[in-house]
């Protein structure tokens, strides 16, 4: 049973599609899919915001597509990360880190005793 | 820019990329749902569901991946097209003012262009000049382009920092070539060099050699791409091959490359020798220079400068000040032309400004009754940018179709005018709808976009939600619209009275000119010139062995009924020269200046000149007998006074000749004196028959002399016979061209004429447009006050006072128009000064009928749109809205 879903964070599905595709091409499905696995069905991802996502990183320069063959012989198109993609990835996700880190000192806060 | 252009292109195939992949994961969501044993109908139903609206899908996608703004300015785009085809009358009205006002522009800007901007057709033109030379006078400087022999000695013998070569001007010439025939051809004689600054070489042969441009060399030729083909069939071994040229053998040594040319225009060049006298003397010469490598202009006018100060002092001038430097070769080609083309052009950018005035007034017109729309739009949650944007690109759609139009108008205005300009005005470069000239076209269109399209724009866009919502008729923003708009009518209206008025001050000197008396009768008289510049005609009585024979020859003829010849023509220039009077209370001590020109008997019978004393040139007076000469009315004006000038003597090259008569002043064009452009110029008659061979090639070297022949009968026959009659002379003489004198009447005008209907045509455009403008805002305060005139006509107001009262407010514009627009003619009359001949500049007549037309015109304009209070049923409006 999976768990209840999570409504994600402005900005964040740029950082996520990033890290789905930075481990090896995907094409739109497959990256939904992926998304959904990891996170244990958590992540809930509106399919029709996905590719104005991925089009805005393509646009940006993160990533590129491609043309290929996926499951059942279908023309699909495929996304692979980019230099300048991993980079940003790399970036974000220590961005990330620190802001939930930061976060959860603040949420973790108790009663001083002074 | 590029990258998003090159995107553009590749629009298609992202939309369709972009539908397939969409497709393809709806489909594999499908497919994954039947794989969980979802029935496949029902399975592409929800994934269908659950995917969302493709098209809005489609719509963000295209917005984060930069195609936004195309979507933006197309549906700007297809809604302004929308927009304007439901307005048609003011559409059609914006595009049919902007064809006229950007044609006009086109028209005349590829003139300006050909005469004063175009770089000329020869390498790195912008390093290519004239050297001129300015003197200090009471009234500014003044302008010398042409230079003495001395002057090119000395630049030539000192510049370091220019390459300089020198041509004189123009001049017609006899040509024979060896497969026969003679020509007439254009020749302009240059200095060694000369090639080499323009930049370009022959394309076979070789320019003139130094040794070549001394005197005593044997003569050399170089010749036109147009001249080798036309005559020598583009033969190349016409090279080192003698043609007879002005009766003399000249070798041909190049061929330039085709469409080569010059200013002025010629067919050949051959060496010019300049020397420091004769031709050399006077100030007959153009320097051209090329700015030697690493040199710039600012160096070369220094150097010219320090160079004509070193030259005074070398020679012990008294000048004041004088100096030389470097001006543009336009320039120099069109000095006297320069003002009247510029004036044209600031006329045509002054209708310009009037279309655009008047197209922002119906704009506003058109945003006051837009008013509920856009605050209905701004309601919805447009933005002002937004609306500000679609208003904007509504002027662009304008802008552009105007534009167009206004190309292929222009396009036409051109060929129509070529002919004229290029005999008239000869500019240096053809005129022709170029790259440049569609350049500035586009631009101006887009410039008028922005003019006429912003102001309203922007006080459409500030519309008051509540109230133009609230309330459909008038409201604050309308009332501020409707002041603009009257601003712009005042506007339109005084720019429109400068157009008029320089119109009315430029035809004054035509009508002027043209009610001149001519003093002779040009009513069927042929003439037609040829060039005796040619070394069979220097030695005594070969040229009167000439005019006798073929003049006799010519009388022959049935239908002649006379037949002379004269060095000038009456319309046309003369020579100047010195005249001293000897004898009685006005003796000279110096020679006084005069025009002068030899005649054969028939000359004055054959164009029925007038005689006041004395007698004409008879058989008797020739080599031997005493020498006489004939004055006309304006030389005893000018000269004798009150004295009696039959008897007197005239000392003239060396000889003394009695006045035996006097004729009556014909117009002439003068060189000299401040008689205007035509006019009747003191000038001495003397006959042909009794001038040396010398003095005669003198003047045979400025001047072709004209056979003038009256005649019934057609003018082909006539000049077949002219043609004959010289030809029984001799073959190798050919003439130029035949016209008749009333041609060489309308051709002394032809520059004023051309003028005068460019610029009328030009305030007619204006005029049209501020009535227009006039007649618009006339109408629409009679629409907009339609209930107003019903509830008045319905108490009981009398109808003309209701029409006098929507009336009035178009009057009473034009006339603060007029009021302004009287002191901006007065500012143009003065600038129009240098151009106007036989008017004033502040010209009563033209301020005056100027004045009166508009308000004519204004009244009309303002009262047949009122007309319509006549027919307006009081019931019917108050029952509307």
């Amino acid at each position: 049973m999976a768990k209840p879903p999570v409504e994600i964070l402005q900005g964040t599905l740029d950082m996520l599609i990033l890290k789905t595709v930075s481990l090896g091409p995907l094409h739109g499905y497959g990256i939904l899919l992926r998304i959904q696995q990891i996170s244990n069905e958590a992540l809930q991802i509106p399919q029709g915001s996905l590719y104005p996502a991925l089009y805005r990183l393509e646009h940006g320069g993160f990533i590129t597509s491609e043309w290929g063959e996926s499951e059942n012989n279908r023309r699909s198109k495929f996304y692979e990360l980019t230099a300048a993609g991993r980079k940003h990835l790399t970036e974000e996700t220590a961005y990330w880190g620190r802001l939930t880190e930061a976060i959860g000192d603040v949420l973790k806060a108790r009663p001083s005793e002074g | 820019m590029f990258k998003r252009l090159l995107s553009l292109f590749h629009r298609r195939r992202f939309e369709s990329d972009l539908d397939a992949e969409l497709r393809d994961h709806i489909q594999k969501y499908s497919d994954d749902l039947v794989a969980h044993g979802i029935p496949p109908q029902e399975a592409e139903l929800r994934a269908r569901r659950e995917f969302g609206r493709v098209t809005a899908v489609k719509e963000d996608v295209r917005e984060s991946s930069g195609w936004a703004w195309v979507d933006h300015v197309a549906r700007n785009f297809r809604y302004a097209f929308r927009t304007l085809r439901k307005n048609p009358a003011f559409s059609l009205t914006v595009i049919v003012t902007l064809a006229l006002c950007i044609g006009a522009n086109t028209a005349i800007f590829s003139i300006v262009d050909a005469m004063l901007f175009r770089p000329l057709p020869y390498p790195d033109p912008d390093r290519l000049a004239r050297v001129s030379r300015l003197d200090r006078s009471p009234r500014g400087w003044y302008e010398q382009v042409e230079v003495n022999g001395r002057t090119w000695e000395y630049i030539h013998g000192h510049a370091r920092t220019i390459d300089v070569a020198v041509h004189s001007g123009f001049e017609g010439v006899n040509l024979v070539a060896p497969a026969g025939g003679a020509q007439y051809v254009r020749q302009v004689r240059v200095s060694t060099g000369f090639f080499r600054v323009l930049g370009v070489a022959p394309m076979i042969g070789r320019e003139i050699a130094p040794e070549e441009d001394r005197d005593g060399s044997p003569p050399v030729a170089v010749l036109s791409h147009g001249l080798w083909t036309r005559l020598f069939a583009s033969d190349a071994e016409i090279l080192g091959q003698t043609i007879l040229l002005r009766g003399e053998p000249y070798t041909v040594i190049g061929i330039m490359p085709q469409g080569f040319d010059t200013t002025p225009s010629a067919e050949l060049w051959t060496p010019l020798r300049p020397s420091t006298r004769g031709e050399g003397g006077g100030v007959n010469y153009s320097m051209i220079a090329r700015l030697r490598p690493g040199f710039s202009a600012a160096q070369a006018d220094a150097e010219l400068e320090t160079l004509g100060a070193q030259f005074i002092a070398a020679n012990h001038f008294k000048i004041a000040s004088m100096r030389w430097h470097l001006i543009t070769v336009q320039r120099a080609n069109g000095d006297s032309d320069r003002g009247p083309v510029l004036l044209l052009w600031a006329a045509v950018g002054l209708v310009l400004l009037i279309g655009c005035v008047n197209i922002a007034g119906l704009m506003l017109a058109r945003g006051g009754a837009r008013q509920h729309e856009i605050a209905t739009r701004m309601a919805l949650g447009s933005g002002r940018g937004g609306i500000l944007a679609q208003l904007l690109s509504e002027s662009l759609v304008l802008a552009i179709i105007g534009g167009i139009a206004g190309l292929v108008l222009g396009s036409v205005a051109i060929d129509a005018l070529k002919p004229v300009v290029m005999a008239t005005l000869r500019p240096a470069q053809p005129i022709t709808l170029d790259t440049r000239v569609v350049i500035v076209t586009v631009f101006t269109a887009l410039l008028t976009a922005l003019i006429f399209g912003f102001y309203p724009a922007l006080a459409s866009s500030r519309g008051d939600l509540l109230n133009a919502l609230g309330s459909s008729s008038r409201t604050a923003s309308a009332y501020r619209n409707a002041w603009a708009r009257r601003g712009l009518v005042v506007c339109e209206v005084a720019l429109g009275m400068v157009l008029l008025v320089s119109a009315g001050l430029v035809l004054r000197p035509l009508i002027y000119l043209n009610g001149l008396n001519p003093g002779f009768d040009g009513r069927h008289v042929l003439t037609a010139s040829l060039s005796l510049k040619d070394a069979r005609y220097t030695a005594d009585g070969t040229v009167n062995r000439l005019f006798d024979t073929s003049l006799a020859g010519i009388r022959r003829t049935p239908g002649v009924e006379a037949a002379g010849i004269g060095l000038t023509l009456p319309y046309e220039r003369a020579l100047n020269d010195g005249a001293r009077i000897v004898d009685g209370p006005n003796a000279m001590t110096e020679p006084q200046i005069t025009d002068l020109l030899y005649v054969t008997q028939g000359y004055f019978e054959a164009l029925r000149f007038t005689m006041r004393r004395g007698r004409m040139f008879e058989e008797h007076d020739t080599v031997g007998a005493p020498l006489v000469a004939i004055v006309n009315e304006a030389y005893v004006r000018h000269y004798f006074k009150n004295d009696d000038p039959l008897g007197r003597h005239l000392s003239m090259t060396g000889a003394l000749h009695e006045i035996v008569g006097v004729v009556a002043d014909v117009q002439q064009q003068s060189g000299w004196g401040n008689f205007g452009p035509i006019a009747s110029t003191p000038t001495v008659y003397v006959p042909a028959a009794q001038l040396s061979g010398r003095d005669l090639q003198a003047m045979d070297n400025y001047y072709s002399p004209h056979w003038v022949v009256r005649a019934a009968g057609p003018q082909a026959e006539i000049a077949q016979a002219m043609r004959a009659a010289v030809a029984s002379v001799d073959r190798q003489l050919p003439f130029a061209e035949f016209r008749s004198m009333d041609e060489v009447r309308s051709g002394a005008f032809s520059r004023q004429l051309l003028q005068a209907v460019l610029l009328g045509s030009l305030a007619a455009l204006a005029l049209v447009l501020a009535a227009v403008g006039i007649y618009g805002l006339v109408a629409h305060s009679v629409m907009e006050r339609t209930r107003e005139f019903g509830i008045r006509l319905a108490l009981g107001a009398p109808r003309w006072q209701a029409i006098g009262q929507a009336a009035r407010p178009g009057i009473l514009l034009t006339l603060i128009g007029a009021a302004v627009g009287f002191f901006l003619a007065q500012g143009a009359g003065r600038l129009l000064a240098s151009v106007l001949w036989g008017v004033q500049p502040d010209d009563r007549t033209a301020f005056v009928s100027v004045t009166a037309l508009l308000v004519i015109v204004a009244a009309l304009a303002s009262l047949v749109p009122s007309l319509r209070i006549a027919r307006l049923d009081p019931a019917t409006t108050l029952r509307e809205e």
